[in-house]
């Protein structure tokens, strides 16, 4: 199977043998007689299968599915931390950016909640380390839950349930570290195992059809595991959206990215590199929402961070393979509701 | 004496002290130093594992950054377990290493920036590099057909790139930007070469970055923080080690201190118990010789009373007895007159009884007096005889003793004589003993008196005993602490009631009014022990006993026996 040649006649066999040369310079060696990856032999690809449990307090857990759950942690009782991280649509809410409680939108997409816990910063930004810190700031955050302890805490405390739950949880009971150390655990626990890719990861060779493990190939081949890596297939570094701009287009995008984070210049529309993971049931894509399909934004990958357009081809059979990345929560494969049209 | 209270507070404010001092000794949390120490250890753990993946990155052997997030994620947690103990620890702790740990934190936060630059940057050259390399190729064999100048070009281009990539000059990278250049102008339509260009112009913008960020990264402070900080905390936990080796050894001393005052008040203590002991034997002992004194004093007192009662006794007994002597023998010289006269009337009444038949004489019938009168002389004249006794023992208690004979006289020679003296009164069915002491020291006295004394005393013992049986022992012994001599008389009689045994010496007092006793006896024997400078003093157990103890006091210069001597 030819990795190179599959968009235009291009002879790829000769390029192959100057490649060999220098073998040691490329991250991700282009071999046209790609090997399948042995069983235990996935510690040279870029991509590592999810661990298939977590070993997390499962009433702590509970708990904190409660509370992602539970209204009470806004002001007014007005949203949840589920009423944009849906875990039915994808751990996010399926619209570009959602409607901030003070009217407006918010000005990032929603990412997934599912593998959170993978990612080694939060936010498109990175600016949290922690899922505690992050929860903390939801709370607070006017456009999230525009909330505080003083008036979540006594809304909690006042549910005898909870009290009791938590009492039982932790040895501290109801406290502001324990709510959100319930929330973390919980968002811990939402990892999506065995994915058809991570079981063809496993040694599963027939886990993949032919045309899926020529995307991966692909994926490999183009580079977009240079970025896309790790357990996630992304979610460890920051990259900015645009490598290759086009000169006459200038940048439309009004976030300044991981600058607001560091002040850097250099982090200008930087974004960390986003989990690819479930990617088929997360759209719409990119930091802003911008793409609705997966194609499209496959297509921008190519071109922006590439520099080099994609055949339809190519992005066929590299959407093929990213649809293999969707997972299961609790046994089941992650599909949106209504997802007969897509 | 009211609380010592300089002594107390003395006491308590070393007490304090050593309190102090113990906090003060305690050496510094060692736990706290081997956490602190495990932590930092661990840190350079992920730190030089940090530094190898970044190097396994450049050289593109490592597949994902994973390792490198678990990584930075192992040097923050051990920066938290730092910061945390630093707020946590006290005061002194964070002057000492607080400044370390910001210090080191900052470093992380910066080793953090050039990381994630570094793996972005990384990731692109690795992408560029590829791209550059296959997209040359391509060109090259596509290119040969049609167009030999671009292909010499693309041949250099490659030939430099090769030379950039293995060392990055920039001489090079200005060759390879020119070349770029060039054929940006040349042809740009050929798609393939737009992306040689593209990336061309990136790995030499970007390749020296990632050197340059790989170099900082290996050279980021990290190592020298934790070192820094590893050194502060062994310098201060040497400081307190040291400053807690001064408490201890202040301690120590303090504890001496303690102690030797401890000892000191100790001893205070026992030297004026033993103070206090000694004055107590002395007031015990003055009380002792007061009551003695005392004592003697009254017993003083009442022989005086004893003694003036006989005095005023005697010299009444002395003028009486004159007075009932003369008519006394007046009635018994006349009872003998009147016996005779008796004898010599009775002839005559006899015959004129015989003649003239009864007669009265004195009121009553002659046959019937005849008998009579001759008893009645005689009870007259037994009676006189009484009172002429009584009256001569009257005169013999209350004659003015002229002044004893005061010859040197053994005790045990009086008694031997008294013995002599009543031998035929001592009845056989008696148990009379005696035990006399051996060697005792001479007297000074009257040898007929003492004689007396003794008589007296064993005729009191013979007639206290009952009808049959009964025991009376004589002994004589020298008591050495007062110096005299006892002569004790004991009889297993019956015994005299306590009341009675005060008035014993009393004159006229007498329990044997029936027996004759005149009731003079024991009182002129007192007397004659009194005379003697002695004392005579009685016990008694009704129904058991009596003793009676006669003291005589030896002359002061009379030569004390030797002690086996008084062994009876
Ligand atoms: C109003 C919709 C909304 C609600 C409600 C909300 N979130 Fe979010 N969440 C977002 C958006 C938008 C982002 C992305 C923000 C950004 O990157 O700037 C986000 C990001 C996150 C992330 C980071 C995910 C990642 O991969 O970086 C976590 C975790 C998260 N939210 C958890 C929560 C929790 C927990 C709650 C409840 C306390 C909550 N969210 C409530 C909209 C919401
Ligand atoms: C230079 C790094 C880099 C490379 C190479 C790269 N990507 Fe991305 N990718 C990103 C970044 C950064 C984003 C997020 C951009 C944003 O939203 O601002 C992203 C977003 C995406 C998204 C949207 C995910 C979402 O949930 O919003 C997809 C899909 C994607 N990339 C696929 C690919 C594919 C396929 C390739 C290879 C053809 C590729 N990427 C190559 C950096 C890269």
């Amino acid at each position: 199977m030819t990795v190179w040649a599959i968009g235009k006649s291009v002879v790829v066999r000769i390029a192959l043998a100057v490649m060999a040369l220098h073998l040691a310079c490329a991250g991700t060696a282009l071999n046209a007689e790609t090997p399948l990856p042995s069983a235990g032999a996935w510690d040279s690809e870029p991509i590592v299968p999810i661990p298939l449990s977590t070993d997390l307090d499962a009433g702590q857990v509970a708990l904190g599915e409660k509370l992602f759950h539970d209204p009470r942690l806004s002001r007014n009782n007005a949203f949840s931390c589920a009423t944009c991280h849906r875990l039915n649509q994808g751990g996010g809410d399926g619209v570009s950016r959602p409607p901030t409680l003070t009217g407006g939108l918010h000005l990032r997409n929603t990412p997934t909640v599912f593998n959170v816990a993978l990612n080694s910063r939060f936010h498109w930004d990175g600016g949290f380390r922690t899922l505690e810190a992050e929860a903390e700031a939801a709370i607070h955050d006017p456009a999230i839950m525009n909330s505080d302890w003083a008036d979540v805490l006594p809304k909690l405390q006042a549910d005898a349930d909870y009290v009791s739950t938590f009492n039982t949880a932790y040895p501290g009971g109801l406290t502001r570290a324990n709510v959100l150390h319930a929330l973390a655990s919980f968002q811990r626990s939402l990892n999506t195992p065995n994915s058809r890719f991570d079981q063809y990861l496993r040694g599963d060779a027939d886990a993949l059809s032919d045309d899926e493990k020529q995307g991966y190939d692909l994926f490999k081949a183009f580079g977009c595991a240079a970025c896309h890596q790790g357990v996630n297939v992304g979610g460890n570094m920051f990259q900015r959206f645009g490598i290759f701009r086009n000169q006459n287009r200038p940048h439309e995008d009004e976030d300044a990215g991981r600058f607001s984070v560091t002040g850097a210049e250099r982090d200008r529309q930087v974004f960390r590199v986003p989990s690819l993971r479930n990617v088929a049931v997360t759209a719409p894509y990119y930091h802003d929402g911008r793409v609705q399909s997966l194609e499209t934004a496959v297509d921008l990958m190519a071109t922006r961070q590439l520099g080099r357009p994609l055949y339809p081809e190519e992005i066929e059979l590299i959407v093929q393979f990213l649809h293999t990345l969707t997972g299961e929560y609790q046994g089941q494969l992650l599909a949106l509701p209504d997802e007969d049209g897509s | 004496m009211g609380i010592p209270w300089r002594r107390l507070l003395v006491v308590t404010g070393l007490l304090l002290l050593l309190t102090f001092l113990l906090l003060q000794s305690r050496s510094p949390d060692v736990g706290l130093r081997e956490r602190i120490y495990e932590t930092l250890h661990v840190f350079e753990v992920h730190d030089a594992e940090l530094n190898r993946d970044v190097l396994l990155a450049r050289a593109g052997l490592l597949p994902h950054y994973d390792s490198l997030s678990e990584a930075t994620d192992g040097l923050y947690g051990a920066l938290h377990g730092l910061e945390s103990w630093n707020e946590t620890a006290s005061e002194e702790f964070s002057a000492a290493i607080g400044g370390h740990v910001t210090d080191l934190s900052r470093a992380v936060r910066e080793k953090e920036t050039l990381l994630e630059y570094f793996k972005a940057d990384n990731a692109l050259l690795r992408n560029s590099l590829t791209y550059f390399l296959h997209t040359g190729h391509l060109l090259s064999t596509q290119t040969v057909v049609n167009n030999r100048a671009v292909a010499a070009a693309i041949g250099t281009l490659s030939n430099a790139m090769l030379r950039f990539v293995r060392t990055p000059q920039r001489a090079v990278s200005n060759e390879i930007r020119t070349a770029l250049n060039q054929m940006t102008g040349a042809n740009l339509l050929q798609h393939d070469l737009h992306i040689l260009v593209l990336h061309g112009h990136l790995i030499v913008d970007v390749l020296p970055e990632v050197d340059d960020l790989l170099r900082q990264l290996l050279a980021a402070p990290t190592t020298t923080r934790v070192r820094a900080l590893r050194d502060a905390s062994l310098q201060y936990y040497g400081q307190m080690e040291a400053r807690a080796q001064t408490y201890r050894i202040l301690l120590y001393l303090v504890a001496v201190v303690l102690l030797a005052y401890l000892v000191y008040l100790f001893n205070r203590l026992r030297a004026n118990a033993r103070d206090l002991g000694r004055a107590n034997t002395r007031l015990r002992r003055e009380i002792d010789e007061r009551t003695r004194l005392e004592e003697k004093a009254r017993e003083q007192e009442l022989q005086l009373i004893q003694a003036n009662k006989m005095t005023a006794l005697g010299t009444l007994v002395a003028g009486v007895a004159h007075e009932i002597n003369n008519p006394n023998n007046l009635t018994m010289m006349n009872a003998r007159v009147l016996a005779e006269a008796w004898g010599d009337a009775q002839y005559i009444l006899e015959n004129y009884h015989d003649e003239n038949g009864e007669f009265l004489i004195g009121g009553l019938p002659y046959a019937e007096m005849r008998e009579t009168v001759p008893a009645l002389i005689r009870d007259m004249h037994v009676g006189a005889q009484r009172i002429e006794r009584i009256v001569n023992s009257l005169k013999d208690f209350a004659r003015p003793r002229q002044q004893a004979v005061q010859a040197t006289l053994q005790v045990n020679e009086a008694v031997q004589r008294a013995l002599n003296l009543l031998r035929h009164r001592i009845a056989k069915t008696i148990d009379f003993q005696v035990e006399l002491a051996e060697g005792l020291p001479p007297l000074q006295g009257d040898m007929q008196q003492i004689e007396q004394v003794v008589v007296n005393l064993i005729t009191n013992a013979l007639e206290a005993l009952p009808e049959e049986g009964g025991q009376v022992t004589v002994s004589t012994r020298y008591n050495q602490d007062d110096h005299d001599i006892e002569i004790d008389v004991r009889d297993t009689g019956i015994g005299i009631p306590q009341q009675n045994v005060e008035r014993l010496c009393d004159p006229f007092f007498t329990t044997k009014q029936e027996q004759g006793g005149t009731g003079l006896g024991l009182a002129i024997t007192y007397t004659l022990v009194r005379d003697h400078g002695g004392n005579l003093v009685f016990e008694s157990t009704p129904g058991e006993g009596t003793r009676a103890r006669v003291t005589l006091p030896c002359p002061a210069e009379s030569p004390v026996p030797a002690p086996q001597a008084l062994q009876v």
